[in-house]
């Protein structure tokens, strides 16, 4: 019986197979056309000398040498850790409360839901141009409204100790409508009969809070976070618009300093290595996360 | 079942696959069909006003020339050179091209234009109208690399309806008397300007874009020193007169407020800006204001007495174009006398003989002559061009991370100008 199912199972599962390849062939070749071989690509410009313009020369592993040596990596390593870390938790603790307080179905709440959901339709390019406008010394809003209050507003985004919290903020309220309606969806799966059960038990609304939804929810919170701190390693766009990096390098991010050697200076090979580089801190901190998540993340399902 | 699925597939793909080749063989019939069409590409970082002039000239090309199209192209001057050199990489370089002088160092090395000396042989296109000080930026050896059509130096946009409002001599009169210095200057400032919230006026500005430091360079040369030594192998800004440059923008800023604050989005033509320093070529923008009056005068002098700062722009032709030949032509009618005399409505002509025609000072909505020879044809002379340099974009970021702690407040200007030194000098090494 087994033999004869395998002998039958053999061409159909060939040509089965011809079907699958067919039907994800668009997909393969456009990961293989537009990933893989780019990626391929940049590896081994990681390995040479290569102005935009000219001869290239193979030099091993010497841009990563000088990376390690680079002391303008390092502060600039640093500032990405700092956005990361800053903008991790604010727009991840932020997301809950709003989601909490958004989670209810009352009259009206579409509005909030939406009003908090469209900075993240806007265009980042428009939200960091009026950001940038309302930050400005003199006349930007923020610090008209601070004058208002008679307090002299400092220059937010030309003083190296304020223009990443700057950022970071913007940043936050341009994305955290996303987070917030991932968590809205996992809170409001959350079963009932669990809070009937835990208000019989005598617990209140934070207990309640931090024993049930909050467990209840960890796959959301794990998946929000993996995402939120990929794409903040990724960070270019609201940098470029409203800091170029400065003041004196403070806010410039792993990105900027990327597209700045490869487009302004024109360091293929070193670009592409401080790429590398990128590419392994986000692949070493998201398989970490994975392997972490046995210890803090219930309710999954086995896979 | 499956096999038909198979086949329908298949048949999907093979009709998606020969739609494709067909639209592809229709494309090249096309080009085919126009064969005899030649089109040259010309980019630029031009505003409106400045292909409105330059429309004219390639319609008049075209009439002499038929059968060679023309498609100019504008791109933002901030993201000219990388969008110029990004092109080379991918050789799709356009056939003719501006170039400003802070570009042609790099593009000279990479070794991207085409040489064009044998427009010295041609007599009627008198090349010794030229002034020869405007062709050094493009001579490299025997070869000359393009050729320019602007020789702006700065000047200084005023506000005269806010200079009578605020019962002060104008800066013309003053230089005439030899007056206009930088003292005189900052008071003017300091009178213009208004903090009123509601009402704000500033008496002064000295960047457009927050990225034109080097404007600032004339406090220095007017005091017989500089930024860069003249090989530019050195970075010599940090001494009395570069402390005192720094010093006064501090104090324009900070405590007479009569400078705007760094990333402050004001513009002259808004009309709350007293005194604006940027290229003649400005002048393009300027002629649009109506609600107030306005005209140029030269820099404010040191004990040396004014020096402007010299930008510089030109053509060039690029070595992998397919069309040579006609980009030749192209460039001859756009540098030649007539060429020239219709692009001088903006650009401060290189050639003598149109410099000094009427051509040039009467254009409408144009400052008082007296004003523009006093401003741009006497001070021409003085003029300096800071000195190329083949990383000038490392040295122009370290420069404006300087700027960026002087905005930020950050330490005094001596501090800062000899943490610059050092690493602008690290740069040049």
């Amino acid at each position: 019986m087994k033999k004869t199912g395998k002998k039958r199972r053999g061409p159909l599962a060939r040509e089965a197979q011809w079907t699958g390849w067919l039907f994800i062939s668009p997909m393969v070749l456009g990961f293989t056309l537009l990933l893989l071989f780019p990626m391929g690509q940049a590896l081994y410009m990681s390995l040479t000398d290569w102005p935009l313009l000219g001869d290239h020369k193979f030099i091993g592993l010497e841009n990563y040498r000088n990376i390690a040596t680079d002391s303008m990596f390092w502060k600039i390593f640093g500032n990405t850790v700092y956005f990361t870390v800053g903008l991790v938790p604010l727009n991840i603790v932020l997301a809950l409360l709003l989601a909490l307080l958004l989670s209810k179905s009352m009259k009206g709440i579409g509005l909030f839901r939406t009003a908090i959901f469209v900075p993240v339709m806007t265009s980042l390019i428009v939200w960091s141009i009026v950001w940038k406008y309302m930050f400005a010394t003199d006349s930007g809003l923020i610090n008209q409204l601070l004058l208002l209050l008679d307090i002299k507003g400092p220059a937010w985004l030309y003083d190296e100790k304020l223009a990443m919290p700057a950022v970071i903020v913007t940043s936050v309220l341009k994305n955290v409508g996303l987070n917030m309606v991932l968590f809205i969806a996992a809170i409001q799966q959350v079963p009932r009969s669990l809070y009937e059960a835990a208000m019989l038990d005598g617990a209140g609304k934070s207990k309640s809070f931090f024993n049930v939804t909050l467990p209840m929810i960890t796959p959301t919170v794990f998946l929000t976070v993996v995402m939120t701190v990929i794409g903040s390693l990724k960070v270019f766009g609201q940098i470029y618009v409203m800091t170029q990096g400065g003041p004196s390098n403070s806010t410039k991010v792993l990105v900027y300093y990327i597209w700045e050697k490869a487009f302004k200076l024109f360091q293929m090979g070193y670009a592409s290595a401080l790429a590398f580089v990128l590419f392994f801190v986000v692949l070493i901190l998201t398989l970490l996360q994975w392997q972490l998540r046995k210890r803090w993340v219930f309710n999954e399902s086995d896979t | 079942m499956k096999k038909a699925g198979l086949a329908l597939m298949a048949t999907a793909l093979l009709v998606t696959a020969i739609g494709c080749s067909t639209n592809s063989d229709k494309n090249v019939n096309n080009a085919a069909g126009k064969k005899e069409d030649v089109e040259l590409k010309f980019l630029m970082w031009g505003n409106q006003g400045h292909m409105d002039v330059y429309n004219k000239l390639i319609d008049g090309f075209k009439q002499e020339n038929p059968g060679i199209q023309v498609r100019m192209e504008s791109v933002p001057f901030a993201e000219y050179q990388q969008k110029i050199s990004v092109l080379a990489a991918g050789k799709s370089l356009p056939d003719i091209a501006w170039v400003s002088e802070r570009m042609v160092p790099q593009f000279k090395e990479n070794g991207i234009l085409a040489d064009v000396s044998e427009f010295k042989d041609d007599a009627d296109f008198k090349l010794d109208d030229y002034i020869p000080s405007t062709l050094d930026l493009f001579r490299d050896g025997d070869q000359l690399l393009g050729l320019p059509f602007s020789t702006p130096p700065v000047v200084m946009f005023y506000n005269k309806t806010l200079f009578d409002q605020a019962q002060l001599t104008d800066p013309n009169t003053l230089a005439a008397k030899g007056e206009w210095t930088w003292e005189q200057f900052e008071q003017s400032a300091k009178e213009i300007s208004s903090s009123d919230a509601k009402n704000r006026v500033y008496g002064a500005n000295f960047f457009r874009d927050w990225k034109t430091w080097a404007i600032l360079s004339s406090y220095s040369w007017s005091n017989g020193s500089g930024p860069f030594n003249d090989d530019m192998t050195a970075f010599t800004w940090n001494d009395q007169y570069g402390v005192e440059t720094f010093e006064l923008l501090e104090r324009m800023m900070f405590t007479e407020l009569s400078h705007p604050k760094a990333g402050e989005q004001v513009s002259f033509d808004a009309g709350n800006v007293g005194m604006f320093f940027d290229n003649y070529s400005y002048v393009s923008k300027a002629r649009e204001i109506t609600n107030f009056e306005w005209s140029i005068a030269p820099m404010p002098s040191g004990s040396q007495g004014s020096v402007p700062m010299l930008g510089q722009a030109g053509y060039t032709l690029f070595k992998d174009s397919e069309h040579p030949e006609e980009a030749k032509k192209l460039l001859k009618y756009f540098a030649s006398q007539s060429g020239i005399e219709q692009t001088s409505t903006f650009f401060v002509p290189p050639r003598t003989s149109v410099l000094n025609s009427d051509l040039f000072l009467n254009q409408p909505n144009n400052p008082p002559k007296e004003h523009i020879i006093q401003a741009v044809i006497d001070e021409m002379p003085k003029a300096r061009i800071i000195p190329g340099h083949i990383r000038w974009q490392d040295i122009d970021n370290t420069v404006l991370q300087g700027f960026d702690r002087l905005f930020g407040r950050s330490g005094t200007a001596k501090d800062n100008l000899a943490k610059m030194q050092t690493e602008v000098d690290a740069v040049l090494k």
